[in-house]
């Protein structure tokens, strides 16, 4: 190569020239591109066509990955805020459950100003024994509910006596059940009794008013409420009505079957008595 | 006669299938009431697994399911299912060891007994009180039994499994 150089590069470097000028020239008087540039381009285009197919399928990969990326977060961001909309969808519900029970004590609380404290609960349990009829409800000492507290509905009717209590649990005996006995008065004819659970009653939901004069004058329907004699319990609160009257073995008093102002089987919120104010 | 660590495992697991029974009560059976009674599984679980030990181990296993009814159940007599269930859990396994063998019936006869009991306790509580109510109790005892009485297959199938877990040998 170097002998090659050295004995014709003088020739070499001529043809050179010659070729030079002759392009140039031909470019000067050519419309189109010259011969040698349309030549060399003609050979790269497949390739230029080439890499630009594999620098394009790179591309759009890359634009698919930023894209799934950008979904992926974008879902993430979207998923979250459905939950938290879910989230505050379940406490406006409970808030407005309690909003509903606490309208209900404010109306039963306005109705009943001797009532002076009173607490909501649920119940959580109905009756566990076939031989007593109960209810566990969701409040217990921490909430101050105490043994002998009196629980009624959003009405104002009696539900029953608390008869155990817990940290957060308090066991109710309905008025059906056989240990409730309390102080009752008819209404109508302010005829005093005591209203019992009677054992043969409790299957049919019903109790016993007893110890009434065996000439009282009372009527199916007359509504029956708490007498408050004694003061252990609130006068005044529904107990239900008479259904019929009978006159028990010795002949000398009567007594009444009443139905309870209350279905028990239905009820799933009552309201704890805490204390109330004697009305005399 | 089975080692200590054997007679663990065999009371652990009875004290489990005991646990399922009362969960179940407390799940699914006291919200069901067919002919106006809810069933009531608790002496099943005082006098079958009674039928299948020996007598003082059926008692004592009766007195602490009884006492645990006690703790769980309103009544009016605080120790009402202590003082019951370990007389039944007797009675169960003095049955199978006398006069019926361990199985169905002899379940069966131990429920049957058990229930017994406790309606007629119930009714001498409820005559105590002054506020006697025997035609009324024993016919709810009566229901109380034949509604508990199918439930007696499956949980005696439950703590024959266990029994027969536990005495693979004998």
């Amino acid at each position: 190569m170097k002998n090659f150089l050295r004995d014709h590069g003088l020739w070499v470097l001529f043809a050179a020239a010659v070729i030079s000028v002759a392009l140039a020239v031909m470019s000067v008087f050519s419309t189109t591109s010259s011969p040698l540039t349309n030549a060399a381009n003609t050979l790269a285009a497949p390739f230029r066509a080439a890499y630009t197919a594999v620098a394009g399928w790179f591309n759009d990969k890359q634009n698919y990955y930023k894209d799934t990326t950008a979904l992926e977060s974008q879902n993430e961001a979207l998923r979250k805020q459905l939950a938290e909309m879910e989230e505050t969808v379940r406490q406006a519900e409970a808030a407005l459950e309690e909003n509903k029970l606490l309208r209900e004590l404010l109306n039963l609380r306005e109705q009943r100003r001797d009532l002076s404290d009173m607490e909501a609960a649920y119940i959580t349990e109905h009756t566990v024994t076939n031989w007593t009829s109960s209810l566990t409800l969701n409040k217990g000492t921490t909430h101050g509910v105490e043994v002998n507290d009196c629980v009624i509905d959003a009405t104002g009717a009696l539900v029953g006596i608390v008869s155990e209590t817990g940290v957060n649990w308090s066991t109710v005996l309905t008025l059906v059940d056989t240990d409730t006995s309390l102080g009752a008065k008819v209404f109508r004819t302010d005829d005093l009794g005591v209203a019992q659970g009677d054992f043969s009653l409790m299957g049919q939901g019903r109790l016993r008013l007893n110890y009434l004069g065996a000439d009282c004058q009372l009527l199916g329907g007359d509504l029956v409420v708490t007498s408050g004699l004694g003061e252990y319990y609130p006068s005044d609160l529904v107990i239900g009505s008479v259904e019929e009257v009978q006159l028990d073995d010795s002949g000398a008093a009567s007594y009444a079957i009443l139905k309870p102002e209350v279905d028990f089987d239905s009820l799933t919120e009552v309201f704890i008595i805490k204390s109330f104010d004697i009305v005399s | 006669m089975l080692a200590r660590n054997e007679t663990i495992f065999k009371w652990a697991l009875y004290a489990a299938a005991t646990a399922l029974c009362f969960l179940a009560q407390g799940a699914i059976l006291q919200r069901i009431t067919i002919w106006g009674v809810i069933p009531f599984v608790y002496p099943l679980l005082a006098a079958i697994p009674a039928s299948y030990e020996k007598p003082v181990s059926a008692a004592i296993f009766a007195l602490v399911v009884g006492v645990f009814c006690d703790l769980l159940l309103p009544g009016a007599f605080p120790c009402f299912y202590t003082l019951l269930f370990p007389l039944a859990g007797l009675c169960a396994s003095l049955l199978s060891q006398s006069l019926l063998p361990a199985g169905l019936l002899c379940s069966l006869s131990g429920t049957a007994i058990a229930f017994l009991m406790t309606g007629v306790f119930h009714c001498l509580l409820l005559w105590a009180g002054g506020k006697a109510a025997w035609g009324s109790g024993l016919f709810l005892t009566l229901r109380e039994f034949c509604v508990t009485a199918p439930l007696t297959v499956p949980v005696n199938l439950l703590y024959r499994a266990v029994f027969r877990r536990t005495h693979l040998y004998d």
